[in-house]
């Protein structure tokens, strides 16, 4: 709840600050990017996985085989991401940031494998998605290089939310549906590169990193039968490339 | 004479000059380098509760860039090489394994934007994908050794900073992390793995840091 409250003041003080104090010289400027994200969810645990099929490390350790079974694997997430960022920039050397991201699992999260049903050996096929979006805040240095090239380093803390699912069918029948929805304030380190075509408008790209994970929650999916529990993880790094417009010239 | 005289001193201005303001516009680079990696195949992405003593590597490797001002594409090769095997420190009997040596080949393929500060360096940071081939050993709990033989495609970013030492030769510093990981190559024989599956991938996921130099050839 504090954090909360903390991340919406700092937004509207980063929106109206420059507004009331027009001595100070300020700039501002709006992002727009997308990148990747190359293990969203991480090892996407769950509790039925290490009780029912046997992995401990979630997607890591779910891949089996064995012969005469047709198996796939199963590769961790890659997301994608896109959003829009809001910078103040104070005396050129400081900045304060809010933005708005969301992302989506693109590729990896399906395939086939095996586990040992009560002492017979069958064909598990499963499956794995995430989404969501986060409102990450964060103040930093900017080192401008010349005319035409700023690098800048922040940390900060973000808003996410995520909806992390997960579906295992065999031949027993038996069919496990996961759905996990929850929020946490994960750590924001962003590393930035801006290269300015002209006096207004930069091409950009960044390194984020986020750690930070939900408290475990409780399957939302009651249909199967069964009741799982998983953390919502959000850490990892985000590669991202996009343009910026400065509404003063640098 | 004095015709052959200035021609000669012609010829030698532009002899010397021509590499010089080609090689400044470093389109196209050849380099190696030296670097590490802590925790290869880190073995608790296997079993989160292992208690192990992580194998760390040394690599070597050619790195090949093609760049125009604020652009640049970075391939080449890596191969790794054991500093000290992996070993499982406790509970052998349950995780399955003893100790671990994984060796690879890295082939990197990233793009992204580059900053260069005047004519002394860049900054650069791009993100894509990179192969790996790996081979190596598993010494299982069974007391009995397996080779590995294991392919794995991930995607990461790579980081690095180049310090122009002169017109055609710079220092450079990199930071890669990947995110791959194999496919089940070999059957563990501890009490977690109870069913006999082909169940240990080997991770390749990992930081990695790389010290080089780089000759620009155009």
């Amino acid at each position: 709840m504090y954090y909360k409250l903390l991340i919406l003041l700092c937004c509207c003080a980063i929106v109206t600050v420059p507004i009331s104090s027009p001595a100070v010289p300020f700039n501002q400027a709006i992002s727009l990017y997308a990148g990747y994200i190359p293990s969203v969810g991480g090892n996407l645990y769950s509790y039925q996985q290490d009780n029912t099929f046997g992995s401990a490390t979630g997607i890591d350790g779910i891949n089996k085989s064995l012969p005469g079974f047709s198996t796939a694997t199963i590769h961790r997430l890659l997301g994608a991401t896109a959003g829009i960022n809001f910078k103040l920039v104070i005396s050129d050397f400081f900045t304060a940031r809010v933005g708005a991201n969301y992302f989506k699992n693109v590729w990896g999260g399906k395939g086939k494998t095996v586990y040992n049903d009560a002492g017979t050996d069958r064909l598990l096929e499963c499956n794995y998605s995430f989404d969501g979006f986060d409102i990450p805040v964060t103040f930093g240095i900017i080192i401008p290089f010349y005319k035409d090239m700023k690098i800048t380093f922040s940390c900060g803390v973000a808003y996410a939310w995520g909806r992390y699912k997960n579906k295992f069918e065999s031949d027993a029948p038996l069919s496990y549906k996961g759905a996990f929805k929850g929020s946490a304030y994960p750590l924001v380190i962003n590393t930035e590169g801006e290269y300015f075509v002209n006096d207004k408008f930069a091409i950009s790209t960044s390194l984020m990193y986020y750690r930070g994970t939900t408290n475990v929650i409780k399957d939302s999916k009651t249909g199967d039968g069964s009741i799982d529990y998983a953390p919502i993880d959000f850490s990892g790094y985000r590669f991202l490339l996009g343009v910026s417009y400065y509404f003063k010239p640098i | 004479m004095c015709k052959k005289a200035i021609t000669y001193i012609l010829l030698l201005i532009f002899l010397i000059g021509l590499p010089v303001s080609v090689f400044a516009q470093r389109y196209f680079g050849v380099g190696i380098h030296v670097g590490g990696q802590h925790d290869v195949g880190d073995l608790t992405s296997f079993y989160p509760d292992a208690q192990t003593d992580p194998q760390n590597s040394v690599l070597f490797g050619v790195a090949i860039r093609l760049s125009i001002p604020f652009f640049f594409i970075r391939t080449g090769g890596d191969a790794s090489f054991t500093i000290n095997k992996g070993k499982v420190l406790d509970n052998q009997a349950t995780v399955g394994v003893d100790a671990y040596n994984v060796q690879y080949t890295m082939l990197p393929l990233y793009a992204g934007l580059q900053f260069p500060l005047r004519d002394r360096g860049a900054f650069y940071l791009g993100g894509g994908v990179s192969y790996f081939y790996g081979t190596g050993s598993v010494k299982l709990s069974s007391g009995v050794s397996e080779d590995i033989n294991a392919t794995a495609f991930g995607a990461g970013f790579l980081a690095g900073m180049q310090l122009y030492v002169t017109s055609s030769f710079s220092l450079y510093m990199e930071w890669v992390y990947v995110e791959a990981r194999s496919k089940p190559v070999i059957t563990t024989t501890g009490t977690y793995n109870a069913s006999n599956y082909k169940d240990l991938f080997i991770d390749y996921s990992g930081h990695r840091i790389l010290l080089g130099v780089m000759y620009y050839v155009l």
